[in-house]
């Protein structure tokens, strides 16, 4: 190996089109220095350098908004319209739970740089995943993005229901991380190369072969965990009651978006229509189920986190259908409705989900589970609190004029026409049953008699979170044209 | 502008009433907020009756600006006859739901007022809405206030009839969702990668040279059904009835009398503008099956209110009974039949609201329902009595008075289908003279033996003023409709003449070959009537009676021959 210079591999292009990435890191490190340094009442700075890291960040990617694609690294990354747009999501996902964890660290007396560092490391590993064009890459985002959300879901060290989701977390997380490298060793295996692009070419040529069936299915349970598809969701429910609330708002976007865009890319780009039926027959079952058994297991809850988190793996059997959507059987390329409804679909349940964890926040004492009862006569007592919290429940459910409406529109148009008119029809009819249990707790807020409760006092991050999200829920359903084309231009680089 | 404005213009007073304490008003100023939004209202749509021209055809105040252009979604509103008519319908219900809330409503009076403002805008939007998707939405749009209004205000049960209010009618939205799609797709298809929701260029899609629609028979047939479903839900038809005594019965006054007044209308309305002129051959083909629903709505409706010990269940029965009328009316798919659906739709919500209204009054003053309760109230409270007498009668359809005017028109219409089935139909009025009749009797009649009854107070001048516009308006209808029939002259026989076109290109010559000989004896008879009565011209007549002709499949004699027809529409696109 002599004359191997590293740098050759590199050159300054690909250190501008992975600045949002290196950025973040640059403000990890830089929040752990400033940790050491800082006397205690100056650790409000912390806060601010993080959020100003994340705005620059999104910036960047806003600034630097591609009109092809390009490679960076050998082709190890690649940044086109689809990863920014994934990256859009997470930072603004991460910029928000900043805004509203800042009460609740301080409810629940948590040391503060290590949450925001952990947030910072975690959403750059949600970055390279959507950026990823290399099984491998794939593979270090993922765990980048997994590892710090196995110590913040554990965060709460004095809470037993959080070191227990902690564990289960990571437990589970690293078994399904083992079956989807077990997965991507069988595909390096068959093929030779771990490049999506180069996949391409060598899977056109392969035979179907139980290994490579065996491949896929493993692909999928790897993927279905983090995306918390039934059946590989048990760990939902728990990890999303136990874990520290920011988190959980955080994990329920963040790591769905990163997770089904890598698989996503995957997919299209890799296996590019080939063994569409299998993955659709495969994929159809983890959406049904995750659609049905979300939605009706969230009927019977009585604590809004848990409501929330079976609610979670409904939507996220709706993203499924995005992703069934972009796979019309028999074509060659799947198609861009199904991607960019799905784009569409995490964007808006971004605002719509941070915003009712934020509200949920607002609302939750230490040491105490959020029951349906703590939100009695919210309506009276609070009643913007309580009309922002309808807001987002009638886009989580889909009811115009919100975000989640137009989402849900676009998956199901999508699902319609590439012919899967009996998926959309399901995941139609779930989302009725979903009204049932969102319009219960709003039925808490408005027509029961208000309840004693602490009053506190929100913190300013929390406020602007609030009508940030609610304003954009509302804001982007009657005009959703520019997500939607951006989102369209950018499922449409992911071929060029 | 003006549909613009009167979609919108609600939405001014319920930012007004939600920043009230800002500006420090009291709580109390939120109810005239709400009338003086309401009336303004009310009056800027004044104009569209005075300003339509009813002899043009297509659609007015028309108003079109791109929307979400990835997938060719439009702002496209506009009103022809029919949904102009229903607009100030709308207005005018708003109004005096609010008015007649004053003394009813005092808890949350500022969210009751948001929320019925809310409602208005939801109501208008949807009655002007020319794309379905922006139809959909405004559909959506109007069940979220209502929820509240049943579930926040309501009676003892509120929040189990709330939310299957909402149950029902959200699973069928998302069936029509479905068939909506169905059809943008097929148009897309069918045009080569044209995407749009909008009902004017879905129409304008020229017939093939076979003389098919964009839609395949088959594909027309699904989505009818699809679209049937979430339609039917809300008039609504049997069997999907259930969640419609439980919402009345519970909703306040107001949330009775919109509900009752123009969300019924809402599915009516749907199928009239977007079944017929988008399905027209599923229309036809599924004709005879709304037929008998529509008639088993009648008559069960009908019976069930005729057992009914609470007075508001009553009512909401026959309102199941009476949109049976609109709803067979329409599907008579003639000229009498879709005129006098439309008729119909008004009067129901010109009586029923009234009705409503006066039981609303009642149990402000005694809060009980139960007709066991009441009994010879007329000498005490003659005013209350006389108005009740006069809603009652419009209800029965009393000569000279408005629901007379929309029976008979409908009778016409299906006495030329099938007289077997006038027949039937005409028994449901019977019926409905029966359980209302003895509905006045033993609430007004009799002795007034009850103590709690002895101190009753007779209407006060709010009172009155609340029903006063119902009972003009009855009153107007039912002596001198013709205005109204020219002004929705020309729309019905837009749907009419649209449907005939769809049923000869489909059918062609071997339905009308079969009935037309008998159907013209008949018709003879039918149509002089109609003339004399509606048609301002005589060739009109002619026309609709070539019209109707084309419909007559679904003679239940020739029962065999419409199965025949289905049969051919589920097969496949080919013929």
């Amino acid at each position: 190996m002599t004359g191997f210079n590293p740098l050759d591999y590199v050159n300054s292009s690909d250190f501008l089109s992975t600045a949002p990435e290196l950025l973040l890191v640059g403000v990890g490190l830089l929040i752990l220095m400033l940790d050491l340094f800082l006397p205690a009442k100056r650790r409000e700075l912390i806060v601010q350098v993080t959020v100003m890291g994340l705005l620059l960040s999104l910036a960047i990617v806003w600034i630097g908004w591609p009109d092809s694609q390009s490679e960076a690294f050998s082709g190890m990354l690649v940044v086109d319209g689809y990863s920014q747009f994934i990256k859009m999501v997470v930072l603004l996902g991460a910029l928000l739970v900043v805004f509203i964890s800042g009460r609740y660290l301080r409810n629940e007396g948590i040391y503060v740089a290590e949450f925001y560092e952990l947030l910072l490391f975690s959403s750059v590993g949600m970055m390279v995943m959507a950026s990823g064009a290399n099984l491998l890459t794939i593979y270090l985002g993922l765990e980048l993005m997994s590892l710090p959300l196995y110590v913040l879901a554990a965060f709460l060290r004095a809470n037993r229901r959080s070191t227990e989701a902690g564990l289960k977390y990571f437990l589970l997380g690293g078994f399904s991380s083992a079956l989807l490298l077990y997965g991507i060793s069988l595909i390096y295996g068959l093929t030779g190369t771990t490049n999506l692009m180069a996949l391409q070419h060598s899977l056109a040529s392969l035979p179907v072969s139980p290994p490579l069936l065996v491949a896929m299915v493993l692909l999928v349970a790897g993927f279905g965990f983090k995306v918390s598809a039934v059946p590989f969701h048990l760990w939902t429910p728990d990890v999303y009651m136990g874990a520290p609330t920011p988190v959980v708002a955080f994990m329920s976007v963040g790591t769905k978006a990163a997770a089904i865009a890598a698989f996503a890319r995957l997919m299209v780009v890799s296996f590019g229509g080939l063994q569409s039926s299998v993955w659709a027959s495969m994929l159809i079952v983890l959406a049904v189920g995750s659609m049905v058994l979300g939605n009706v297991v969230a009927v019977v809850q009585n604590n809004v986190k848990r409501m929330l988190a079976y609610s979670a793996i409904g939507h996220g059997g709706y993203l499924l259908v995005g992703l069934i959507a972009s796979m019309k059987p028999g074509s060659v390329v799947g198609l861009p409705d199904g991607l960019t409804s799905l784009l569409f679909y995490l964007f808006g349940y971004l605002f719509a989900n941070i915003g009712a964890f934020a509200v949920v926040i607002y609302l939750g004492r230490e040491g105490q589970h959020e029951s349906y009862e703590d939100y009695s006569g919210l309506a009276q007592t609070r009643p913007w609190l309580a009309a922002v919290m309808m807001i987002f429940l009638l886009s989580l459910t889909g009811i115009p004029p919100t975000i989640g409406f137009v989402g849900k529109f676009y998956i199901f148009a999508a699902a319609i026409g590439s012919g899967y008119t009996v998926l959309a029809l399901i995941g139609l009819l779930t989302s009725t049953i979903s009204l049932y249990y969102y319009m219960g707790l709003g039925m808490y807020m408005y027509m029961r008699p208000p309840v004693e409760r602490h009053v506190f006092y929100p913190t300013r991050g929390l406020t602007i979170s609030l009508i940030v999200c609610a304003v954009a829920t509302v804001l982007f359903g009657i005009l959703p044209q520019t997500w939607v084309h951006l989102a369209q231009s950018g499922v449409l680089q992911l071929w060029h | 502008m003006l549909l613009t404005f009167l979609i919108f213009f609600p939405l001014v007073g319920v930012a007004a009433i939600a920043l009230m304490p800002t500006f420090g008003l009291d709580k109390s100023y939120a109810k005239w907020l709400a009338t003086l939004t309401a009336g303004i209202e009310l009056l800027c749509s004044v104009p569209l009756w005075i300003g339509f021209d009813a002899g043009a055809t297509g659609f007015q105040w028309e108003t079109k600006v791109a929307w979400i252009e990835s997938f060719g979604i439009e702002y496209h509103i506009g009103v022809d006859g029919l949904s102009m008519v229903l607009v100030i319908l709308t207005a005018l219900l708003s109004l005096i739901s609010i008015y007649c809330s004053f003394s009813g409503i005092t808890e949350r009076e500022r969210e009751f007022y948001a929320f019925l403002l809310l409602l208005e805008t939801g109501m208008i939007g949807a009655f002007v809405s020319l794309d379905l998707f922006l139809f959909y939405v405004f559909w959506e749009v109007m069940l979220v206030p209502m929820y509240f209004l049943i579930g926040v205000w309501g009676g003892e049960q509120k929040l189990y009839a709330a939310i299957k209010f909402f149950l029902y009618t959200l699973f069928g939205s998302v069936l029509m969702l479905i068939g909506i799609l169905l059809i943008y797709f097929h148009y897309k298809e069918a045009s080569g990668g044209l995407s749009t929701f909008d009902l004017v260029k879905l129409m304008q899609f020229p017939l093939s040279a076979q003389g098919d629609f964009f839609l395949g028979k088959s594909t027309q047939w699904w989505a009818f059904l699809l679209l049937f479903v979430g339609f039917a839900i809300k008039v609504p038809m049997v069997p999907f009835h259930t969640w419609l005594p439980d919402a009345h019965v519970q909703a306040p006054t107001a949330g009775s009398v919109i509900l009752a007044g123009v969300l019924l209308k809402m599915g009516a309305y749907a199928f009239l503008r977007f079944s017929l002129p988008l399905l027209p051959e599923a229309s036809i083909a599924w004709a005879p099956f709304l037929m008998t629903l529509s008639l088993v709505a009648i008559i069960y409706g009908a019976l069930v209110a005729m057992m009914q010990s609470d007075m508001k269940k009553l009512i909401a029965y026959s309102s199941v009974s009476h949109m049976g009328f609109v709803t067979a009316g329409i599907f008579a798919l003639n000229y009498e039949g879709i005129a006098g659906g439309t008729i119909q739709m008004v009067n129901h919500g010109l009586s029923t609201g009234a009705l409503f209204l006066i039981v609303g009054l009642i149990y402000e003053r005694r809060h009980t329902k139960a007709i066991a309760d009441f009994g010879g109230l007329s000498a005490k409270m003659p005013v209350y009595a006389m108005l009740f007498l006069i809603a009652t009668l419009s209800s029965i359809g009393m000569p000279g008075l408005n629901g007379f005017i929309g029976e008979f028109t409908i009778l016409l219409g299906i006495f030329q289908v099938s007289k077997v089935w006038a027949a039937i139909a005409a028994l449901g009025i019977i019926m409905g003279a029966a359980y209302m009749l003895w509905l006045y009797q033993r609430v007004m009649f009799g002795p007034c033996d009850k103590p709690e009854n002895q101190a009753l107070k007779d209407l006060d001048l709010r009172e009155i003023l609340t029903l006063a516009p119902l009972i003009v308006l009855m009153f107007w209808i039912g002596l001198y409709p013709k205005p109204l029939f020219e002004k929705l002259d020309t729309s019905t026989r837009a749907t009419v003449e649209w449907v005939r076109k769809a049923n000869e290109a489909s059918y062609g010559a071997y339905t009308n070959y079969k009935h037309r000989t008998s159907l013209q004896q008949s018709h003879g008879v039918a149509g002089k009537e109609e003339g004399s009565l509606l048609a301002p011209e005589s060739a009109a007549v002619s026309r609709s009676d070539r019209v109707s002709g084309q419909v007559v499949w679904s003679l239940p004699r020739e029962g065999g021959d419409w199965d025949r027809h289905s049969a051919s529409v589920g097969g496949g696109e080919s013929r």
